[in-house]
């Protein structure tokens, strides 16, 4: 039961990640990559990663598709005007382009299931028989407690650069007194 | 659940090769910025998958999820930076389709 | 399968509790406005004018269904949705009392789930909410409905960090993220141990936000409608138009149970540290009950903000503000 709910997330997040590759119009693709991960965030649940799919619904579903969203919107790129431009077949558009890239998502993509495939018989035999403990995977006190000595480094420059980020995209984003972008401080 | 690792690799591989090919067939930045979301995405379920395979109830394995925190705030900082310098081109040339910004002198 | 059915019921009995709420919420909105403005307000349907809201859903479910021309059918559809379930699906992890024992039946807590990550349940779930805004003005292809989901979408990410930070207060404090832990710690009999007495200026910056992430007045800028015409949802009718409505008010009521939850102790009554659940229940309601009232309180008193001075007031004013109350609670919490 547990496991067909896996196979159907697995489903839609493949046929969503396909849509926002093929839709012609931005806020389709948004759509379609907020509900991709939306199946991940399940896929998460059910593997028993609690937190890490809250942590995926809060960050991915409130705040950066809401920025994907909000500048697709703030540019009017919705694609209600006919003289858009992907408005021709989006993946075809340029052929020798298209197929020289899809060449090379299929060679990767092979080559990863292949190997995948092949070398499941040397992966290491489960020691837990796959099936979360009560408080899942990654219970919060031993997460934290990891996270705050012996990723202590990574943690602060993670902090450091979304400090960075900050200021950068501020400057980058007020160059000319006009709209800024969303979550961003407006003058 | 049951289902064995290779299956959630597998989805992580197909799903990171769509990104790929998003990545590299579309022209509008914004997609083209989706796409590398996508690819991340991907690599987050590998350590997930990583994760549930080597965790045991005793010990929980916590690198996997911190790995996956830590993918999800700098796929946050990209997002960010991505879409300020999407507006900032598109003052620019008011487009962002990636064929006007193939020339880096104007 | 007893535990089932007793989740099915709670389940059921709390989703028909919130419907109810929310409906009787837009009547309460209407007949407290009009005793503002002496006016009579409804009293037509039923006694006191109680049946309004049925008769209400009775005329969205007949009124015809538009579909502006040059609109994205598929997402115009998807809107409505998106705003109403994320509204009600957040009611899940709210704790409403403790051990329910109905008939010498244990029917364990009053609430559908405790989960674990409760708060971090709600605030993600929540924050999806935004998407029926922001989707719905879009799909509308109409210049009016544009601006309120793009104002929608800035306003609420906005303020959510400011939630977030001062939901972090909270939790730091408890050691918990489970609501019911959250509530249990401040259920100690006596009201001083409410967050409300040793978070005074999270409380209060807590309560604003939940305006301007409800979209209410004076920060309901997605409708405005001296400026544009009903915001977001200007091309919405029937059923559709309901469920933006029913999301709305489901999204008040949950905010008014979390903020009673945070910091008014949530089911915990004054004085009377075990109390039978229905009076825990009677007390949950009585806090939640006002802090509804407020928000019809604060929409026919207060003018309405300028769009600038709600983001001036985010990010310049409850951001920093917010970052300082979680630096000095951290503080305090090392040092004792």
């Amino acid at each position: 039961m547990v496991d067909l709910l896996f196979y159907v997330a697995a489903l839609v997040a493949v046929l969503t990640a396909v849509g926002v590759v093929l839709a012609r119009n931005p806020v389709v693709s948004v759509v379609s990559l907020l509900s991709c991960f939306g199946s991940l965030a399940v896929i998460y649940l059910l593997a028993g990663f609690q937190f890490l799919a809250a942590i995926q619904i809060l960050v991915y579903g409130g705040a950066i598709m809401v920025l994907f969203l909000f500048v697709v919107m703030l540019l009017n790129l919705g694609g209600l005007n006919p003289e858009d431009e992907d408005r021709d077949d989006p993946l075809f558009h340029d052929r020798r382009r298209s197929a020289g890239g899809l060449a090379v998502a299929v060679a990767l993509g092979s080559a990863s299931l292949i190997g995948i495939l092949r070398g499941a018989r040397h992966l290491a035999e489960p020691t837990n028989g796959l099936v979360p403990p009560e408080e899942g995977f990654d219970a919060l006190p031993a997460l934290a407690e990891a996270m705050f000595t012996r990723y202590s480094l990574p943690f602060e420059a993670a902090s450091v650069l979304l400090l960075a980020t900050t200021v950068g995209v501020m400057v980058l984003a007020k160059r000319q007194r006009s709209i800024p972008p969303a979550g961003e401080e407006r003058s | 659940m049951s289902v064995p690792t290779e299956h959630l690799l597998a989805l992580a591989a197909i799903l990171f090769a769509i990104g790929v090919a998003g990545f590299f067939t579309r022209r509008n930045l914004i997609v083209v910025l989706m796409s590398i979301e996508l690819m991340l995405n991907a690599a987050n379920l590998t350590f997930v998958a990583g994760s549930r395979l080597h965790s045991s109830t005793g010990a929980v394995q916590v690198d996997g999820p911190i790995f996956v925190i830590f993918i999800i705030a700098v796929a946050a900082v990209e997002a960010a930076v991505g879409l300020a310098l999407v507006i900032a081109l598109y003052r620019q040339k008011q487009t962002v389709s990636l064929d006007a910004f193939a020339r880096l002198e104007d | 399968m007893n535990d089932f059915l007793i989740i099915l019921i709670k389940t059921c009995v709390i989703y028909g509790c919130l419907i109810g709420a929310a409906a009787l919420m837009t009547l309460a909105e209407r007949k407290f406005s009009a005793w503002m403005q002496l006016r009579y307000g409804p009293n037509r349907v039923g006694p006191w004018g109680l049946l309004q809201p049925l008769a209400d859903g009775v005329k969205f479910i007949f009124k015809e269904e538009l579909c502006p021309d040059g609109a994205n059918p598929w997402i115009f559809r998807l809107a409505p949705i998106l705003s109403a379930v994320p509204a009600m699906l957040t009611v899940a992890v709210i704790p409403f009392a403790g051990d329910v024992n109905l008939f010498g039946v244990d029917c364990g807590n009053l609430s559908i789930t405790d989960l674990d990550i409760g708060v971090l349940f709600l605030v993600a779930i929540g924050g999806l909410s935004v998407y029926g805004v922001i989707l719905g003005g879009w799909a509308s292809n109409s210049k009016y409905s544009l601006l309120g989901g793009l104002r929608a979408s800035a306003q609420m990410i906005s303020y959510e960090l400011s939630l977030i930070l001062i939901i972090l207060c909270v939790v730091a404090m408890t050691g918990s993220l489970d609501l019911r832990a959250i509530t249990e710690a401040q259920n100690t009999g006596n009201p001083l141990s409410w967050n409300v007495f040793s978070q005074p200026l999270a409380f209060v910056i807590f309560v604003i936000a939940t305006f301007a992430e409800t979209n209410r007045h004076p920060f309901d800028f997605a409708e405005c409608e001296p400026e544009l015409v009903a915001g977001f949802h200007t091309e919405y009718s029937s059923m559709k138009f309901a469920l933006f409505f029913l999301g709305e008010y489901c999204a008040m009521i949950v905010m008014a149970c979390l903020t009673t939850t945070l910091f008014l102790g949530g089911y915990s009554v004054p004085f009377w540290e075990d109390a039978p659940w229905f009076v825990e229940l009677g007390s949950f309601c009585a806090k939640a009950g006002f802090f509804a009232f407020l928000f019809i309180w604060v929409r026919w008193t207060l003018p309405r903000f300028r769009f600038d001075q709600l983001m001036h007031l985010g990010w310049k004013v409850f951001l920093p503000l917010a970052l300082a109350n979680l630096l000095v609670t951290g503080a305090v919490i090392s040092l004792a």
